[in-house]
């Protein structure tokens, strides 16, 4: 199957650090990527670079075959690839439906005219997108919860409220940004379960994560970055064998 | 029962707004409520720009400056109808506020703030030493008032109609506020780099923003010019500002409600501490600024906030959203 996304020598430097150095990644349309590597590895610096939170200091990124390295994150966003932050960045003074709501923005097509006139379109609008933003929390299970401030969500809950707001972009491709970091084993489940849920919707997804168990369970093809560069590729199976990523994660007996 | 209430509540402040020029023959009143109205509406700009976008202005009075002065120009020295000068007033106020839009694309808080105390600066001595077009510190005099059938407004004309354009305005940003771009503002307020990621154009809100809360500035000063009748550079200075912002905050600044209480609240407080403390008089600006401190510390959220918290609990309704009605939020429990 044809590639979404494919990075062509993609580099990122902050003063003298490198973080990303020629990274040639592609993602497979449908499928799960995953992109793993120890702390400091350059793979938040990666996403942030894809999402166009951070212009790359040279390199390319191609997106359906369109050159996106250059454009704001906004536009980004509205040609298909969404994402959820490391530390959880959610609306805090929205609530949870209306969080998701921020995302149907982009489907909106009332002009601010229509809007101060009060047209039946406004309203239309409104409430068709208000009923697909709670399809969305049904999709993670918080339609229960459409009325509360994310503040008064439990952690879980609050990851799975980011990733509905991703999904309600009705994206291309889903970044997510080690979205099982910090859970307990019962949360842990719950996020295991929505990207089942993920999968089941053929969503294309990269997938950053720490935790092996979680890589192994719903990754199709691994990268490792150390240092910020690839080191290994492959399934999970060959990078669990590969010497260098063992020895990246475990450091070398012969050190 | 308790809808009824509501009603009798709502019914009674309204007839109460509409009633005013008849109850109160004096005309210290009722310019000094219509300074309140004309408050109002910077002030309704402010809660928008500030409240709901996220971006502090300190210089405000520049725009108000902007549309009082151009409004005054327009029709003494090209002779045209105030509803043009007005129009005028309008659209410049809003192209100037999206120049100055663009540092809060980089910059925020602190940083803004002095960009935007810079503006009124700029603003104030260009009308103090551009003596030719502004008559300087003398003063632009004999603008025209507003007529009705050949005779000017009397203060009761001009309270009716300002009543008027904050009732529209007031239904403006109630209709935006209640709509994706009031989301778009709250969203990029919270977290930009979030609101971003969701497809939103922080550069845009923010103009947007920006633009919006300049033209309601340049509107209140272009009908300050023609009912005051002359303009000095006098009431556009940094203070100005400070008080636009201490009205929002003390009103509320996320609440719709916010505008009209602060610009009701502060306009009024040192005009009564000024005529009921004998032998306080030099120090009712001392007074003032210790109530409005007593509010920030101790009702954060303002008194708007507050009363209408205080109010819904009387009749039992909940809030549920910021930007969905409250019908809905019961649609959805």
């Amino acid at each position: 199957m044809a590639n979404i996304l494919e990075t062509k020598a993609l580099t990122k430097r902050f003063g003298g650090i490198v973080a990303n150095r020629g990274i040639n990644l592609a993602i497979e349309q449908g499928k799960t990527t995953g992109l793993i590597g120890p702390n400091g590895s350059g793979k938040s610096t990666f996403i942030n670079q894809i999402s166009g939170m951070f212009p790359p200091t040279s390199g390319s990124i191609l997106f359906e075959g369109e050159e996106i390295s250059r454009k704001p994150a906004c536009e980004i966003a509205s040609m298909g690839i969404a994402r959820t932050f490391q530390r959880i960045q959610l609306f805090g003074h929205l609530n949870v439906v209306e969080n998701v709501l921020v995302s149907r923005c982009k489907f909106m097509r009332a002009s601010a005219l229509d809007i101060a006139l009060g047209t039946a379109r406004v309203r239309h609008e409104e409430k068709a997108q208000f009923d697909k933003a709670m399809e969305f929390l049904g999709i993670v299970g918080l339609d229960g919860d459409a009325w509360k401030l994310p503040s008064n969500l439990p952690y879980g809950k609050r990851r799975a409220l980011e990733i509905a707001r991703a999904l309600a972009l009705e994206p291309l491709l889903l970044l997510l940004d080690e979205p099982a970091a910090g859970m307990t084993k019962e949360e842990f489940v719950e996020i295991l379960r929505i990207m089942e849920i993920l999968k089941e919707r053929k969503i294309t997804m990269l997938l950053v994560e720490h935790t092996m168990e979680f890589i192994r369970k719903a990754v199709d093809r691994v990268y490792v970055l150390n240092f910020g560069e690839v080191i290994a590729q492959g399934s999970f199976e060959e990078i669990e064998r590969n010497k260098a990523v063992i020895s990246a994660y475990l450091g070398d007996e012969n050190e | 029962m308790r809808r009824n209430l509501k009603r009798i509540v709502y019914g009674a402040f309204f007839a109460l707004v509409l009633l005013l020029p008849l109850l109160s023959r004096n005309e210290y009143v009722l310019f000094v409520m219509n300074k309140a109205l004309l408050n109002i509406i910077v002030v309704s700009g402010l809660v928008f720009l500030t409240g709901f976008a996220g971006q502090i202005s300190l210089g405000q009075v520049g725009f108000v400056a902007i549309g009082a002065y151009t409004s005054a120009l327009v029709t003494t020295r090209l002779g045209m109808p105030i509803p043009i000068g007005i129009v005028a007033a309008i659209a410049l106020s809003a192209i100037v506020g999206l120049l100055v839009a663009i540092p809060s694309f980089k910059l925020k808080a602190f940083f803004l703030s002095l960009v935007t105390i810079a503006f009124g600066q700029i603003i104030y001595l260009l009308i103090v030493n551009l003596t030719a077009v502004t008559g300087g510190s003398q003063g632009l005099f004999n603008i025209p008032p507003m007529k009705l059938g050949g005779t000017p407004f009397t203060n009761t004309l001009y309270y009716y109609l300002f009543l008027v354009l904050i009732a529209l305005v007031g239904v403006l940003m109630y209709r935006l506020k209640y709509s994706y771009i009031g989301r778009q503002m709250f969203a990029v307020n919270d977290d930009d780099v979030a609101a971003e990621a969701c497809a939103i154009n922080s550069k845009k809100t923010k103009v947007f923003a920006f633009a919006l809360s300049a033209g309601l500035a340049g509107l209140s000063g272009a009908l300050t010019a023609h009912m005051v009748g002359f303009l000095t550079p006098d009431p556009f200075t940094f203070f100005d500002s400070a008080n636009f912002v201490a009205m929002a905050v003390v009103g509320g600044l996320r609440q719709l409600s916010g505008g009209i209480v602060g610009g009701l609240v502060l306009t009024w407080l040192p005009e009564l501490l000024r005529l009921n403390i004998s032998g306080f008089e030099n120090y009712y600006l001392l007074v003032n600024s210790v109530i409005v401190m007593l509010v920030i510390v101790f009702l954060p959220s303002g008194l708007g906030a507050s009363l209408f918290k205080g109010l819904s609990r009387l009749w039992r309704e909940k809030q549920g959203a910021v930007t969905l009605r409250n019908s809905r939020s019961k649609e959805g429990e």
